[in-house]
């Protein structure tokens, strides 16, 4: 059964959607998405870097910002990149923030949300990657790499990504299977010690079990600084130096 | 050279063994006989003496004459049973079985000509790095039995090893690590006894594809009788028991330092830095064992294969195909490397 309006129920109605969308828009393509403290790009650079962004960000229906500074103060570079995001983001909880301290040359790559599910295994990775090209002072390309690695959700991207490490474990794999297969190629020797050895025959006349010395080796176990957050919104970080 | 040929007792044809009766069977009228049926019934007219050539020259060619055709054969030096070329009928040289080559043993063919071609397709189809034309039957037929002369060797070993044995163990301390490994001097002294350790009497086989085929079931083994030898290419021996006791010495001494090495307290790993092993009481019989041999030729290199006439075990050097070895190391690691990748994929996204 059709419920019918009046012209004013449907002006009205008409009005708040319009006004809805409008907003939305409007909240997405003005946000400030670039905080460059630290003067690392040139305007020009900052307009495509914060356009590109924009797009992620409708795209991806998550919030992404890159913020930059000279220098931490009172906080540390993972605790700078929770408060862009909260002070930043809005209602929306999902979405990214990649934060740069040029004087102590930190970085820090902080998921949320549904960005931060589908990348919670990857975190080092994306800032390891990124940091390389930051490392070698390519801080558009590595802003840029932020925004496409940030927004790379599908079948194929987690595809290529799993790929050289697919192909690393493929070649081990390969190489030890064909050199067992060499190595079957004439047959197996199936005689041991004990095919002619009469039964009972083996007497062990003397057994000498003499202490030299320890040996101790002592190895550095290389740790993540990656982890979940607690509490109740999901999200994820990875810090690191460049 | 007397050349002894096994007959029918109803027709008179030549009887040769029936590896599926483990009897003499006749070709012709396919009556059966035991081995003492065949004994009683040569008679001496039957024994005919041939050209023979210098006992102690073996390499060269001796001449015999076919008893049922007539025709002249040669055969090579050590041949002691073999084929007449034109009529196919089986002779069996005695004199090459006489004195001093008088073998103590036998095993007699378990397995027939045709489960042993049937064997070798299964076996050289899972052979992959092997070239396609290897795995056609038409290269099967290339396949002969043969009653290869062994020495077995009964012996008594002593000797000991040593060397060193380590214990790892790890814990974490901190960031850190640590793995203390214990250092121990080993060292196991013993002895055992070896029964039938066998050792291949001829240069022309090769010693490292003969103990491939190994190990010979002794439960059938029985006393050397040459009837066995009618209707199968049979060789004497050209390598004699003291040169073969070359081959036996490592044999026995890598046998006993294995057993030394898994005896007594276990350790994670192991280094041996002395073995010494002392053989003693060796005896020596020597025997007539069942195989077929296979040759092929690829690229100009011969490769042998070996089949025990027993126990169908297959061991050798099959042909090998850098091509074929090349594309199933690219197809698989790129297949392999794609299927990785996608199940890391699917485990992430999920």
């Amino acid at each position: 059964m059709l419920y019918k309006l009046n012209k004013i129920q449907t002006v009205l109605i008409t009005a708040i959607f319009f006004f809805c969308v409008t907003f939305d828009l409007f909240a997405v393509t003005d946000k400030k998405r670039i905080f460059d403290d630290a003067n690392l790009l040139s305007s020009t650079e900052q307009t495509l870097i914060q356009d590109e962004l924009k797009r992620i960000s409708v795209e991806c229906d998550a919030e992404f910002f890159i913020v930059t500074r000279k220098q931490l103060e009172n906080q540390n570079i993972e605790q700078l990149a929770r408060s862009i995001f909260r002070e930043n983001a809005g209602s929306n909880g999902s979405g990214a923030v990649l934060a740069i301290s040029m004087r102590e040359r930190d970085i820090n790559y902080t998921a949320f949300g549904s960005v931060f599910d589908r990348h919670r295994k990857r975190l080092d990775r994306i800032r390891e990657q990124i940091g390389t090209k930051m490392t070698s002072q390519n801080y558009y390309d590595a802003f840029m790499l932020f925004a496409k690695l940030s927004s790379s959700f599908g079948f194929w991207a987690n595809y290529q990504e799993f790929m050289p490490m697919g192909f690393m474990v493929s070649a081990v794999l390969t190489f030890i299977t064909v050199i067992i297969l060499i190595f079957i190629h004439k047959g197996i020797n199936t005689v041991d010690s004990k095919t002619y050895a009469v039964l009972g025959s083996f007497k062990l006349t003397n057994a000498i079990d003499k202490y030299l010395r320890t040996s101790t080796t002592k190895t550095r176990i290389s740790k993540s600084s990656s982890g979940g957050s607690g509490g109740g919104s999901r999200s994820g970080s990875s810090s690191g130096k460049f | 050279m007397a050349v002894e040929n096994y007959k029918c007792k109803t027709c008179s044809a030549p009887a040769t063994f029936d590896i599926k009766l483990q009897k003499w069977r006749c070709d012709y009228c396919e009556s059966t006989f035991e081995k003492e049926d065949l004994e009683s019934s040569l008679a001496s007219d039957e024994t005919i003496e041939t050209e023979e050539g210098p006992d102690n020259d073996s390499a060269q060619l001796n001449e015999y004459r076919c008893t049922a055709c007539g025709a002249e054969i040669l055969t090579e030096g050590n041949t002691a049973a073999t084929f007449c070329i034109y009529c196919q009928n089986p002779s069996v040289i005695k004199s090459r079985f006489e004195g001093k080559f008088k073998p103590r043993y036998l095993i007699p063919f378990k397995i027939t000509m045709a489960d042993a071609k049937k064997m070798y397709l299964q076996w050289i189809k899972k052979r992959i790095f092997a070239p396609s034309e290897f795995r056609i039957k038409g290269k099967v037929e290339k396949i002969r039995g043969l009653y290869a002369p062994y020495w077995l060797f009964n012996c008594h070993a002593a000797g000991y090893i040593e060397g060193e044995g380590r214990n790892s163990s790890s814990h974490t301390s901190g960031n850190y690590r640590i793995t203390e490994t214990k250092h121990y001097y080993i060292k196991r002294s013993g002895v055992s006894d070896y029964d039938k350790v066998p050792v291949d009497g001829s240069e022309n086989l090769p010693d490292e594809i003969m103990q491939g085929i190994e190990p010979f079931n002794y439960n059938e083994i029985c006393d050397f009788s040459m009837q066995y030898m009618s209707g199968y290419l049979a060789e004497k021996y050209d390598v004699d028991s003291e040169k073969a006791k070359g081959a036996l010495y490592p044999r026995v001494q890598g046998f006993l330092r294995k057993t030394l090495e898994g005896s007594g307290a276990r350790y994670g790993s192991t280094t041996i830095s002395t073995t010494n092993v002392n053989l003693s009481d060796i005896k020596v019989a020597y025997a007539m064992f069942p195989i077929y041999i296979l040759t092929n030729i690829y690229k100009g290199k011969k490769h042998r294969l070996m089949i025990n006439g027993q126990t169908g075990k297959i061991y050798g050097e099959a042909p090998f195909s850098v091509m074929r070895c090349l594309v199933f190391t690219v197809v698989m690691f790129v297949s392999l490397g794609l299927i990785i990748a996608a199940g890391a994929t699917v485990l992430h996204v999920i």
